[in-house]
């Protein structure tokens, strides 16, 4: 730079030489001190250099007139070694050089050196060089005592001396030897599986590059043991720094592997990705290669890169992936199916039923395929869904999914023809229709609870209350698990006059497993609902106090007189109420069921003074029921304390103003800060 | 599933798979036989234990046998000049110390 700025200034001209010649660019130095004479022709030590430089080009020499002495008596003795001199020679010849005697002796070291191949003066070059270091400083003599320790064996000695060389030296001898030295010395550790002391090695060294490809590899599996190493123990971070540095060295299928799994392991699923695509991507192609991998183990990279992307939600990209393992297991049915589950995941669901076609035009009789299919034509509307059902449960006819959506699929379809005004309701046909759909229903699928159940109901409409309760009794003992139909034929046998039905079977009701007291409850408060009779609702309700008493997850006897008195008062039922209520005060005093029930009747009053009452008494409900180990009672007291204190009047004036529809929509509107404020509500 | 190394042979997958059936006997244990089962299958196949090795941690190859470098350990005429060089332009450090004068 400093040349293009100023090309007639000599001092550039003549740095630019001393620089090239450390380069061993002797041609090009020569050029430049050439130069240099040009613009100061008389500079200090110029023609020396000048001299310097051809000789070591091979160019013709220019005259030596204008050399000192001591110059005159250094290019002599270089000429001698260019010649070949004996030693002895070349010993006269350094001490006719008139330079320093300490030069003198570190020279007459080297050219012996030079005459002879195993001369080693470990000891005295070094203390020569010593010596005449404040007349003489160069990188050269830090590499040649380097070579005398090698001449000596002493590998250690010889890397230390070249990596001071190697601030100034760059030489392609020294370089070569350099590498060769470190190559060996990161072998010979890692032959002993020293890893760490291999990358210690390299840093110690200050190398960034590795040219040489014997300790690039070294290196590289360094760093892949060391990387495995910590894997294993399940340290993933550092694992993942080596494997890593490793992979910026080493080109190998196991790295790979190791590093897309140290990827996954610290949640980089992109990264992790991209190292499995890329392993496929990079894969030998000989089948006789050790790393060849099969169509079936590429398409399970590809599937497993997939799920990389869906992890962060990537879908385009898991999409891309799933359909690049498809090309290579084509006939992979669960991988086909995965594509389709992840075309739904991301709202594809017209692609999602096209490769569902696919599937089965290939595999019509795969199940799962139909019964995706049949789910989505539900959801979606696209299709009827009711051909596909069927298709599922001519190869399984037991197939429990199919079995209850073609139900609901005939309920749906017969309760169109429910009685919906007066004169249906006089006719009565419509109901014949209902019942006629459903029994046609059930020869498609016999011994549907539900369709049992919908049959009773439809004969309570026509008042043939025998054939309702034969076919509600029938729903009873096909339900199976099925604790939705046991609680609907329970309800319903009461408006077909079975009173008898349900009492003999209540006992068996019982015994289903992980019922709960709400499930009681909820009876009771139907048969309230659809004033059946008090004796009904406390029937049931023996039930779930029976629950209760007990003492199944929150199930306690307090917390089921505690709803029960609730569902008394939704119903205005007083005198129900007043019954479960005194059972409150009388059996559980102390759960904090007195204390809500006294909330309550304090809150019936408009005044300040009683709703503040309500207040406190509702507080301290909370507090019995906690320390009464009553989550129950607690959570209800909660939810009445938010209501009593205020904290729900925004959403009920926001309810008061915009009505239950605008509401809705302010509630979509809200951002998840909103919705956190408002949960606290609850 | 069966505790194996996953460099494991045909035989020692074979002795981890009877073993834990003697511990999880399909008439007591049904749930956790299949799943055993299932992992032997997928282990004494080959094709389908090439891809579970896919997804786990290989080991590193070990390092290879190399020949020891040979070194140039000559005197180069090159350095020699060069140190002549580089004795003879230690004198003219001055050159930068005059244009910051």
């Amino acid at each position: 730079m400093a040349l293009t700025a100023h090309p007639d200034e000599a001092r550039f001209h003549y740095h630019r030489g001393l620089t090239l010649m450390r380069l061993g660019r002797f041609d090009e130095a020569a050029k430049a001190f050439d130069s240099t004479a040009k613009g100061e022709p008389d500079r200090q030590g110029l023609r020396f250099l000048q001299q310097l430089t051809r000789l070591a080009a091979g160019r013709q020499e220019v005259s030596t007139d204008d050399l000192s002495a001591g110059e005159k008596g250094q290019l002599a003795l270089l000429k001698g070694v260019q010649r070949g001199a004996g030693e002895d020679e070349l010993a006269s010849l350094v001490e006719k050089s008139m330079l320093p005697p300490e030069v003198q002796h570190v020279w007459q070291l080297l050219v012996q050196m030079h005459a002879n191949s195993t001369s080693a003066p470990v000891t005295r070059l070094p203390a020569a060089v010593g010596e005449a270091e404040t007349t003489i400083n160069s990188t050269v003599l830090a590499y040649y005592v380097g070579v005398a320790a090698m001449r000596k064996g002493d590998e250690e000695a010889a890397r230390t001396a070249w990596r001071q060389a190697s601030r100034g030296l760059s030489s392609p001898w020294f370089l070569e030897n350099r590498a060769g030295l470190l190559r060996q010395a990161a072998v010979a550790l890692a032959q002993e599986e020293r890893w760490q002391e291999v990358l210690d090695l390299s840093e110690a060294d200050l190398l960034t590059d590795y040219e040489d490809s014997v300790l690039n590899e070294t290196v590289g599996l360094a760093n892949f043991h060391l990387g495995y190493t910590a894997a294993e123990a399940g340290l993933w971070l550092p694992a993942l720094k080596h494997l890593r540095a490793a992979n910026r060295h080493v080109s190998d299928r196991r790295l790979a592997q190791d590093l897309a799994l140290a990827e996954e392991a610290n949640d980089h699923w992109v990264n992790a990705a991209e190292a499995w695509r890329e392993m496929a991507r990079r894969r030998p192609r000989k089948s006789d290669h050790p790393d060849y991998l099969t169509d079936e183990q590429v398409a399970a990279i590809w599937s497993h890169a997939s799920d990389c992307y869906g992890h962060v939600d990537e879908m385009g990209e898991a999409i891309t992936c799933l359909k690049n393992a498809i090309k290579y297991a084509p006939d992979d049915l669960d991988l086909r199916m995965k594509l389709v589950d992840v075309y739904r995941y991301d709202d594809r669901n017209e692609a999602a039923i096209n490769e569902l076609d696919r599937i089965l035009e290939s595999h019509p009789d795969h199940v799962p395929a139909l019964m995706r299919l049949a789910a989505l034509l539900d959801e979606n509307w696209y299709r009827d869904p009711e051909p596909i059902w069927k298709r599922v449960l001519r190869i399984e006819p037991e197939n429990v999914e199919a079995r209850d959506a073609l139900a609901e699929i005939y309920i749906e379809r017969a309760s169109s023809h429910a009685p919906n005004n007066f004169l249906s309701r006089l006719t009565r046909r419509p109901e014949k229709d209902r019942i006629k759909e459903l029994l046609a229903a059930l020869e498609v699928i016999p011994d549907h609870p539900r369709l049992f159940a919908e049959l009773g109901m439809a004969y309570v409409s026509t008042k043939k209350m025998k054939d309702a309760r034969a076919y509600l009794r029938k729903a009873f003992d096909a339900a199976g698990r099925d604790v939705g139909v046991v609680g609907l034929v329970l309800h319903e046998l009461l408006h077909a006059d079975g009173g008898d039905d349900v009492k003999e079977l209540v006992p068996q009701a019982r015994q289903f497993p992980g019922l709960l007291a709400s499930f009681w409850i909820e009876q009771g408060d139907q048969v309230l609902h659809c004033e059946l009779g008090d004796e009904w609702a406390k029937l049931f309700w023996d039930e779930a106090l029976e629950l209760g008493h007990k003492r199944r997850g929150d199930d306690t006897k307090a917390y089921t007189l505690l709803r029960i008195y609730e569902v008394c008062n939704t119903h205005g039922e007083d005198a129900l109420a007043e019954l479960y209520e005194a059972r409150i005060r009388e059996e559980e005093p102390r759960s904090g069921g007195v204390e809500y029930v006294d909330a309550f009747h304090a809150s019936q009053s408009d005044d300040s003074a009683a709703r503040n009452k309500a207040l406190r008494l509702i507080r301290k409900a909370q507090r019995v029921a906690q320390k009464a180990q009553e989550p129950g009672i607690e959570e209800m007291a909660d939810r009445v304390e938010a209501l009593f204190s205020g904290r729900m009047d925004r959403v009920f004036g926001l309810l008061d103003r915009f009505g239950p529809a605008g509401l809705l929509d302010i509630l979509n509107d809200m951002d998840d800060e909103d919705l956190d404020e408002l949960k606290h509500l609850f | 599933m069966l505790d194996l190394d996953h460099q494991a042979d045909e035989a020692a997958i074979k002795r981890a798979y009877f073993q834990m059936v003697r511990r999880f006997p399909p008439e007591r244990e049904p749930e956790k036989f299949r799943e055993i089962r299932t992992a032997y299958e997928q282990l004494n196949d080959p094709d389908r234990r090439a891809v579970i090795d896919l997804f786990l941690l290989q080991p590193p190859p070990p390092m290879p046998n190399r020949r020891r470098p040979k070194y140039d350990l000559d005197v180069h005429i090159e350095d020699l000049i060069l140190l002549a060089a580089e004795a003879a332009a230690s004198a003219m450090q001055d050159d930068f110390r005059e244009v910051q004068r």
